[in-house]
Parts: C-alpha cells; structure tokens; sequence
C-alpha cells in the first residue's frame, strides 16, 4: 500500500524550509515504527464477501430450523395424545373386565348360597334314603294288609262251594221229593211241580255259586300278580332313582365348588394383573409430561435463534457492526441468556449434578 | 369425592394428570391458561387442591397464585406447582405467593399421588 507523506506536503505548501529536514525525519521515525507493528486490515464486511456469506447463511439457516422444531413440538404433542387416547382405552378395556369379573364373583357367592341350598336338599336327600328301607317295608306291611283282605275275599269262594254243596243237597232232596209225589199220583201232582221248581232252584243256584267260585279266584290270582310285579317294580325303581339324585346332588356341589374355586382364583390373578396394568398407565400416562418438557426446551431454543438472527441481521444491516464491541457482546449475550435461561429449568438427566438441579424435584413449604 | 383443578397450556400436561388423577378417583376441572382459571374461580369454582403450571401465556404461574389468594375462598386451598423451572429463587417466590409445593416437570404418577395425599388429608 502507498503512504504518501502528509507532512511534507504541508512543508512545501507553507514555505517552512527549516522546519521540512527535521519533519521529513519525524515522519520516517512514525513510518517506522508503524512499519514494526503492523496495523491490522479493517475491512468493513461488506466487502468480506465471505463474512457476508457467513452471516447470510447462517441466518438463513437456523431460520430454517424453526419450522421444523415447531412440526416436532405438534407432532410430538399429537403423537402424546393419540397414545393416551389409546391407554385411555386400554385402561377402559381392563376395567370393563375388572367389572365384568367383579360380577362374576358376585355370581358365585350367589352360587355358593345356592350350594348351601343344596347342601341342605342333599342333607334332606340323605335323610330320605336313611328312611328308604323303613318307607319300603311300611308299603310291604301295607300290602300284606291288602293281600290279607284278598284272602278274605277268597273265602267267599268257600261260601260258594258251601252253597254249591247246599244246591247238590237241595237236588237231592228235590229228587226224593218228586220220587214220593209220584207215589203219591194224583195227590201228590202239585208236589211234583214245586219239586221241579226246587231242584231247577238248585241246579241255578249251584251254577252260581260256581261261577262265584271262579271269578272270585280269578280276581285273587290277578291282584296278587299286579300287587308283586308293582312292588318289585316300583321298589327297585324308587332305590334307582334315588341313587341316582344323590349321586347327582354330590355332583353338582363337587362342579359348584370348583366353580367357585375357578373364579375366585381366575379373579384374584386378573385383577393382580389388572392392578400391575392400572400403575403401569399411570407411569406411562406420567411419562407423557416428557413430551411438554421437551416442548418448552424447543421452545427456548427457538427464542434463542431468533435472538441470535437478530443480532445477524442487524449485523447484514450494518456492515460496520461486525468489526465492533457490541457485535461480540450481543453474541455473547444470545448466548449466555439462553444458557441461564435454560439453567433455570430442572434435568431429569443431571438429577444428582449441579447445585440448581440438586434441588428437590419435589419440595412442600 | 375431592376436586382437582389443574392449569396448564399443554394439552398433553392436562390430559395426562386428568387421567392419573380420575384414576385415582379424584374429579377434575381444567384450564388451558392462568386467566381462564381465575375468571373459573372467579365464576365459583371452588376445588380442594389446585395444580398449576408457571409458565403460559398471559398469567404466569405464580400471577395467579397471588391474585387467587386474594379470593376469600382461596385462602386455604392448597396450590401446588408443577413446572419445568426448578431454580431456588423461582421457588422462593412461588412461595412467598403462597403456594404449598413446587413439583418439578416430570413428576411419577405415584409420586404426584403421593404429594397430593399429603396436602389433602383423606383424600
């Protein structure tokens, strides 16, 4: 760079001759000396295409930044939700089941009071089978009573043949008579008529009684066979069907009872489950806070950038404002304020680190 | 059944602690901001514990702590924070507003809980 020199210049315009040596030697002690230290170069930044660039891009660039950081704190927030809706039903599923097994468990008290019913018809079951055997042989005893007045019926059929005997007599006699009325001839022609009539008297007689005789035996024999098969019948059927509802009875208080035990301990594990499964949504509902907290960490961050475009764009406005002071101290200052700013805001990370965030993460006054 | 009223911007903040808490078995009211939950206090909305945040739009935090103490009804209605701010100084004011607790953002479910047993007997 050519230096022209001012004080010589100004010699030649004022006519110092005397004085021009001696200013022609200040001045080469001055150029020397700024020879031995050398300025640096001040060029303003618009003239620094480079610097220029750096400020521009630079702007432009966390410019850039901001509408993505703004879509992550939407979607993020967005996603947050959707996931709690989600849990939110999940949460609803597992009480809907909790209450449908609460129900259930209710349902088998109920049946446990339905096998104490039971209990107490089986008891009243057992009862009845411990009479069985005397309830049978009073139904015999009944019978033999019934069998006995058969008997007596039978006897009619002695009468009959007492009458039959009678009849035979009667015929006999009869017989006689009409032999001595024929003896007798004329007088005796009435007698032989009423002879007649009492020996007809007696055939019929004797005829009836004989068929009394047999439908009275017919009668006998039939009852004892209804009476016997009845019995035999009726007896082995009642002992089979009250076997059997016993046995049926015990069955169904074994299946109630393993019901009952089936849910009570279907219920207590699901709704262990159901408890470990009501803290983990209540975790991971508390887990969600993360998306504010990363939020407003975007959103200071964004504060900062647009502090720090500021400063770049009054720095493009002003192409002079680089080579100063306040250029730095604005920097400086962006930066610094985000720092504390964000020192001021707890870190889950650094719990157990430095003195702000050593402080309670939960404090009552 | 106890009433819970949270203050938060976040939607995500409400909704989470609004489904912790009715979980728990608390009925809760909400606000999306400090002035909308005081014209709500204001209105007679009178909740057994208040939960808030410090930093939204308009009210912060604590501007609604002091201007709720000034309500006869919030006089001894607990009132906790819950913010992402944890520095001494911001807690100190909090306090001196009149706040009962200061819950740094994330807090466990089961640790809000915990707190919220304390100020609110038989809850």
């Amino acid at each position: 760079m050519q230096i022209s020199n001012p004080l010589k210049v100004l010699a030649a315009s004022v006519g110092w001759e005397q004085g021009q040596a001696w200013l022609n030697q200040q001045w080469l002690k001055f150029r020397g000396r700024v020879a031995t230290v050398p300025a640096p170069e001040v060029v303003p930044p618009t003239d620094c295409a480079a610097c220029r660039v750096t400020l521009e891009y630079s702007y432009k660039i966390t410019q850039s930044f901001d509408e993505p950081l703004r879509l992550v704190m939407r979607e993020t927030e967005q996603s947050a939700l959707d996931i709690m809706g989600r849990v939110k039903d999940l949460d609803h599923t597992a009480s809907q089941l909790v209450n449908y097994l609460t129900k259930a468990d209710q349902d088998t008290l109920d049946m446990h009071a339905q096998i104490q019913n039971s209990s107490v018809s089986i008891e009243r079951i057992g009862q009845f089978m411990q009479q069985l055997p005397e309830k049978i042989e009073a139904e015999r005893q009944g019978s033999a009573e019934l069998v006995e007045k058969i008997n007596q019926i039978m006897e009619l059929s002695a009468t009959a043949e007492a009458i039959k005997d009678i009849s035979r007599l009667t015929n006999m006699v009869a017989i006689n008579a009409a032999i001595q009325a024929a003896h007798a001839g004329e007088y005796g022609r009435g007698f032989t008529v009423v002879a007649d009539e009492v020996r007809r008297l007696s055939t019929r007689s004797g005829e009836a009684a004989d068929q009394i005789g047999q439908t009275v035996k017919s009668i006998h024999q039939a009852i004892h066979a209804y009476l016997d098969s009845r019995l035999q019948r009726d007896f082995a059927h009642d002992l089979r069907e009250a076997a059997h509802v016993a046995e049926s009875a015990h069955q169904l208080q074994a299946s109630h009872e393993d019901m009952n035990q089936y849910y009570k301990t279907l219920l207590t594990v699901v709704k262990e489950y159901n408890s470990n499964m009501a803290n983990a949504i209540v975790e991971a509902l508390g887990n969600m806070q993360y998306q504010d907290v990363v939020r407003q960490r975007l959103e200071r961050v964004l504060i900062a950038q647009t502090r720090y475009r500021d400063v770049l764009q009054a720095a493009l406005d002003d192409p002079a404002l680089p080579s100063s002071p306040r250029f730095k101290a604005d920097m400086e200052q962006v930066l610094s304020a985000y720092l504390e700013e964000e020192s001021h805001h707890g870190d889950q990370s650094n719990a157990e680190g430095g003195d702000e965030s050593s402080a309670p993460m939960i404090e009552l006054f | 059944m106890k009433t819970i009223f949270l203050v938060d911007d976040s939607a995500t903040m409400l909704m989470s602690l609004s489904e912790i808490l009715q979980k728990a078995g608390f009925t809760v009211q909400t606000a999306a901001d400090g002035a909308d939950a005081l014209s709500q206090f204001k209105a007679g909305a009178k909740p057994d514990l208040v939960i808030t945040d410090q930093n939204m739009p308009g009210l912060t935090g604590i501007e609604l702590i002091r201007e709720t103490r000034k309500l006869p009804t919030f006089r001894f209605t607990p009132i906790l924070m819950l913010t992402t701010e944890s520095q001494q100084a911001k807690r100190q004011e909090g306090k001196a507003a009149g706040a009962t607790g200061w819950l740094v953002k994330p807090v466990a479910g089961k640790d809000l809980l915990g707190v919220i047993k304390q100020v609110l007997p038989g809850a």
